[in-house]
């Protein structure tokens, strides 16, 4: 079930909206939980962080669309949010909110339907993975994989760098590497596996993690993982 | 044939060939891209030099009638080297095995000039090290006009064309060059001693150079074909640039005039007049407003003017863009990246039916110390591949150098690429540091 408000003064585009969403429920056997709202203020009113998508409109008399997604992102940092507007004008520093695309009003059920397709692709995608695991000092664990920031190969065992712990493995850097093979890994260097979320900056032959540090790019490496890494940043947002 | 040559021309001691074969590898080994790392491929070149060793020593063994064997053996015994320690394809191993093979040639032949022109007996390992110190020489001045023709940094291939060329020539100027050795009793045969061995150094020479010219000339022609895209490209890239900013300036004239409308508009009695001059005003500022505002200049010029293009084609386009995170890029390199973008994606999109499946969607933004510029447009799904790279999609005039063009300008920056497709989108990402140039120093 996915949550959807829509935040519209204008009945008539409300409705033309509703009839998408139901089309899209019945061609793609989605099931959608609909709200809608008819001014930015009433989203804004005791907003709670449960919804998945929200279409926006951008102009609105009381509290434009705009100004809700700033006060949203606040609080939510999650919601996937989408204006719907009459000229490009509005949404164009939709950035601002993660807003890296938007519907242009009239909608039409063809751009309606390749949006909310993207959109529940991310939403599937985004399903939390997790890794399990025995520690060399014996304890069992459970991490969240995106939490993992990289992974150094250290004899005949792995250091697992996490947000906020380090945890030992007895393996191998290749069969982490062949768990974590869904998820955007790639290695840096030889030893290092690192993940690509958490790559921040990148400085000559280094890469910047989050958290501080840095590790080596290793030269034969270096283009591939530019690469990687440019995908992988342009794949955020929902229309990538 | 040593009966011919007699001992003046006493064959060219086997290890010193083997040595000359070895030395010419090692030079476009030196000059071309490696596919391994530094130890690895001195640990090739090492089993190279002992592989040609071997061969040479075990040809020398053979009767007089396996020799050219002998040579085709050495001569694949190269190629391997080659094959194996550059990084190219079959035919550019070819190509480049053809210039080893006649520059070894060269080599080794000259060196046993300047040895017979003495001509003293000396110690074997005397013979060898000067020998050594010839071929270093010989291999260096090559090494020095070979060095333009091969680039460390990018795969050596070539045409089949070139390929055939090349073996044309080499074949060519081993045949000639030896054909004293085989025969005095031909139009093209030296007969006397000292003579044909100058001979063989000649033609050897003559052959090698003719190679060297072979691939000038065709990097030359390349270049120039390039270049004349690319300035095309540009040219058409910067003038609708200009064409735009100078829309803007007239719509900022316009605002100005605005004002003496609504003056006119405000001191107008009769209802029906005043309707129609709005009506009037209206219809004069419409086509002004799609101009998009990023906070860029430069990138509010070429986003609306190709928004005008994808209008024209029924393409949909959604614009969301931080100009003001590409602010540190010349007006010449944002064109050419965003605007060869935004002419590609208009292609893409433009395979489809215009039945409002045509989509464009590009976004700036920033994620923690980089810059990405993406675009993403809706195509029919048709790729063209080069392995497993993403050429391009566009066919005929111009094709390929679009993307060629939004690679220069992003290296500009030390921006990084990449080009990634589903069945119904097709995104191409542009990756910058936030300060400028960093990932250009080590790349």
């Amino acid at each position: 079930m996915i949550r959807v408000g829509i935040v519209e003064d204008d009945t008539a585009a409300i409705e033309r909206l509703l009839s998408h969403l139901d089309r899209f429920q019945r061609t793609h056997d989605e099931r959608f939980h609909i709200s809608a709202f008819h001014d930015g203020a009433d989203v804004l009113a005791e907003y709670r962080p449960d919804w998945d998508v929200l279409l926006l409109d951008v102009q609105m008399p009381r509290v434009d669309g705009m100004t809700a997604a700033r006060r949203i992102r606040e609080v939510d940092s999650e919601v996937v949010i989408v204006f719907v507007t009459s000229s490009p004008h509005y949404a164009v520093s939709g950035y601002e909110v993660g807003a890296l695309s938007y519907l242009l009003k009239p909608v039409s059920y063809a751009s309606f339907e390749q949006e909310m397709d993207r959109i529940v692709t991310r939403l599937r995608r985004q399903a939390r993975r997790e890794l399990l695991f025995t520690a060399t000092d014996g304890g069992h664990h459970r991490i969240a994989v995106d939490d993992i920031r990289y992974i150094e190969s250290v004899r005949h065992r792995v250091d697992v760098f996490t947000l906020d712990d380090t945890f030992s493995i007895a393996t191998t850097l290749k069969s982490m590497e062949a768990q974590l093979e869904e998820s955007d890994f790639l290695r840096c260097h030889n030893g290092l596996l690192v993940n690509l979320r958490h790559v921040t900056g990148i400085e000559g032959n280094d890469c910047h993690i989050r958290g501080g540090g840095r590790l080596p790019i290793s030269r034969p490496r270096k283009r591939e993982f530019l690469a990687a890494l440019a995908e992988h940043i342009g794949s955020r947002g929902i229309s990538a | 044939m040593n009966d011919v040559a007699g001992p003046v021309l006493a064959e060219i001691p086997r290890h010193l060939t083997a040595i000359a074969e070895w030395g010419a590898c090692v030079v476009y080994i030196v000059l071309a891209k490696r596919r391994f790392g530094v130890l690895t491929t001195i640990g090739i070149c090492a089993a190279g030099l002992l592989g040609l060793l071997g061969v040479q020593l075990w040809a020398g063994s053979l009767p007089i009638a396996w020799w050219i064997p002998g040579m085709l053996v050495a001569a694949a015994t190269m190629y391997a080297l080659i094959y194996v320690s550059i990084d190219v394809s079959a035919r550019g191993a070819g190509f480049i095995a053809a210039r080893t093979f006649v520059l070894a040639e060269l080599a080794a032949s000259a060196y046993w000039q300047i040895d017979r022109f003495y001509a003293d007996q000396v110690e074997d390992y005397v013979q060898t090290i000067a020998a050594v110190l010839v071929y270093a020489v010989i291999f260096g001045t090559v090494a020095l006009a070979e060095r333009g023709q091969f680039r460390s940094r990018t795969r050596f291939d070539v045409s089949g064309a070139q390929l055939i060329g090349a073996v044309a020539i080499a074949i060519a100027t081993f045949g000639i060059s030896n054909l004293s050795f085989v025969s005095s009793d031909t139009p093209f045969s030296g007969r006397f001693g000292t003579e044909i061995i100058y001979i063989r150094t000649l033609v050897d020479l003559c052959g090698y150079i003719a190679l060297h010219v072979q691939l000038r000339v065709h990097h030359e022609a390349v270049a120039r074909r390039d270049a004349e895209a690319m300035a095309q490209l540009l040219r058409s890239q910067h003038d609708q640039y200009e064409i735009t900013r100078r829309t803007i300036d007239e719509v900022n004239r316009k605002h100005h005039d605005m004002k003496h409308h609504l003056d006119a508009i405000r001191s107008e009695q009769d209802a029906s007049t005043r309707s129609r001059m709005l009506d009037d005003l209206e219809d004069s500022i419409r086509r002004y407003g799609a101009v998009v505002r990023t906070g860029n200049h430069v990138l509010d010029a070429i986003v609306t003017a190709k928004l005008a293009r994808a209008g024209e084609r029924k393409i949909e386009v959604s614009v969301v863009a931080d100009g003001a995170l590409l602010s540190f890029m010349r007006p010449m390199e944002l064109t050419s990246l965003v605007g060869n973008a935004l002419d590609n994606a208009i292609e893409g999109a433009s395979t489809l039916p215009s039945d409002g499946l045509r989509m464009i969607k590009l976004a700036v933004f920033s994620q923690d110390d980089f810059t990405m510029v993406r675009v993403a447009n809706t195509f029919d799904g048709m790729l063209l591949r080069d392995g497993d790279r993403i050429v391009t999609r566009q066919s005929g005039q111009g094709h390929g150098y679009g993307l060629r063009n939004i690679e220069t300008a992003a290296a500009e920056y030390g921006g990084a690429l990449s080009v990634t497709a589903d069945e119904r989108w097709f995104t191409l990402s542009v990756l910058f540091p936030a300060a400028r140039g960093e990932l250009a120093s080590g790349a």
